[in-house]
């Protein structure tokens, strides 16, 4: 999973491509070309983008094992009950 | 009062208190107490200003010879800047690259107070290019070309943006050309002025190119980024040139960033704005002829489009 946390800036320029910028290490992803399936965000970025769910099935977690469909569904709506994510977008 | 650096001041070089340079937006103290300094110095620097000593110093650079057996046999020099000395000694022939690669490093290591890129800038009638792209890609070369070629030059390594405004503050300083670009561009302009050649430098062989004197005129008049090149020199290549999106031109241009971490999101929005305002395009060239062509072309399509509002 990419994961974006507080503080990350998300920009949609005019021709609607997209980065997101970490400003805690200045990686700077254009949002085309991050190379995982599922991107969370959390907190103010959350506020100010969707989050971007992408194709589940190649989805990894955080201890780099595979996880299925259901096991990422049910770790959003965790998080969506928790408030820390604001919308989930297929 | 400021006034032009002369050769006389050859003497002032030796002095405690030295030569104060005006490169805006700053100002360097030169001494020079070894190694062949002064002509090179003098003749690259040659249409600038020498500040008096009241005026503010920004970096104190001074060359020096090493101490011990070093100061005689094959002499070494060193750079003490601020009273560090960040480099290796280096041979006493290469005292003039040594000033220039030290005063790259003294704004590149402290003037945070722009976003940094690694990069030439020129700018014709009011439009600026900037050139991003790392060692060995042709930059030089190709920004020598532009500017002998009637573009003022801003920059040839770094591009200075001012973060809120998202203007290019000129930087101006001679064109550091290496290896087969210093015979590539005295052959093609003969009336332009390049040091003597520096061989076995740790860039190879190096030589230094004055800026125009239009250049060094206009270095305080400021320009905002209308065009943004990704040049890569391929020897017999085409030329062929692609469009590039935004977001893909900004990650690139990231790349060539000096404090783009230290300034956070300031750097980040600092740098969106800049490309906002910018087509973005990849070039790749094999003859100097057809890329300037495609500059002024590019140029002269923005203008129309600017005049058009």
């Amino acid at each position: 999973m990419f994961w974006i946390t507080k503080g990350w800036r998300f920009r949609q320029f005019a021709d609607g491509q997209g980065l997101v910028f970490n400003p805690f290490t200045g990686d700077l992803y254009a949002l085309s070309e991050i190379p995982v399936s599922l991107i969370i965000a959390f907190g103010d970025t959350a506020a100010s983008c969707d989050v971007l769910f992408r194709r589940v099935a190649d989805t990894v977690d955080l201890d780099g094992e595979p996880v299925g469909e259901e096991t990422v569904k049910s770790h959003l709506a965790a998080l969506v009950q928790l408030g820390v994510v604001t919308s989930v977008s297929p | 009062m400021p006034s032009r650096l002369i050769k006389h001041d050859l003497i002032d070089l030796r002095a405690l208190s030295g030569v104060v340079l005006s490169a805006p937006p700053f100002n360097f103290r030169v001494r020079a107490c070894a190694g062949p300094l002064g002509k090179a110095f003098f003749a690259a620097y040659a249409d600038f200003e020498r500040s008096d000593d009241s005026a503010f110093v920004d970096f104190e650079l001074k060359i020096r010879p090493v101490r011990g057996l070093r100061r005689f046999v094959r002499p070494l020099i060193s750079l003490e800047i601020d009273g560090s000395e960040p480099f290796d000694p280096l041979p006493a022939a290469q005292a003039f690259p040594l000033l220039e690669w030290g005063m790259n490093w003294c704004v590149t290591s402290s003037a945070n107070q722009y976003l940094m890129c690694h990069s030439a800038v020129l700018a014709k009638r009011d439009l600026a290019v900037m050139l991003p792209a790392p060692p060995g890609s042709g930059k030089s070369t190709l920004c020598a070309a532009l500017m002998l070629s009637g573009w003022r030059l801003l920059s040839d390594e770094l591009a200075l943006i001012e973060l809120h405004s998202g203007k290019l503050v000129p930087f101006v300083r001679p064109v550091s050309l290496k290896n087969a670009s210093i015979s590539l561009i005295r052959d093609r302009y003969q009336s332009a002025f390049l040091t003597v050649p520096v061989v076995d430098t740790l860039k190879g062989t190096v030589a230094h190119l004055r800026p125009t004197k239009t250049s060094v005129d206009l270095a305080r008049i400021e320009a905002f980024p209308r065009l943004l090149v990704f040049p890569s020199y391929i020897s017999g290549a085409q030329l062929d040139v692609q469009k590039l999106g935004h977001a893909a031109a900004t990650v690139e241009i990231a790349k060539n960033a000096f404090n783009l971490t230290p300034l956070g999101v300031l750097g980040f929005e600092s740098l969106c704005r800049v490309v906002e305002r910018c087509d973005c395009f990849v070039l790749r060239y094999g003859r100097l002829d057809e890329a300037l062509a495609w500059f002024d072309l590019m140029q002269n399509q923005l203008l129309a489009k600017h005049y058009a509002g």
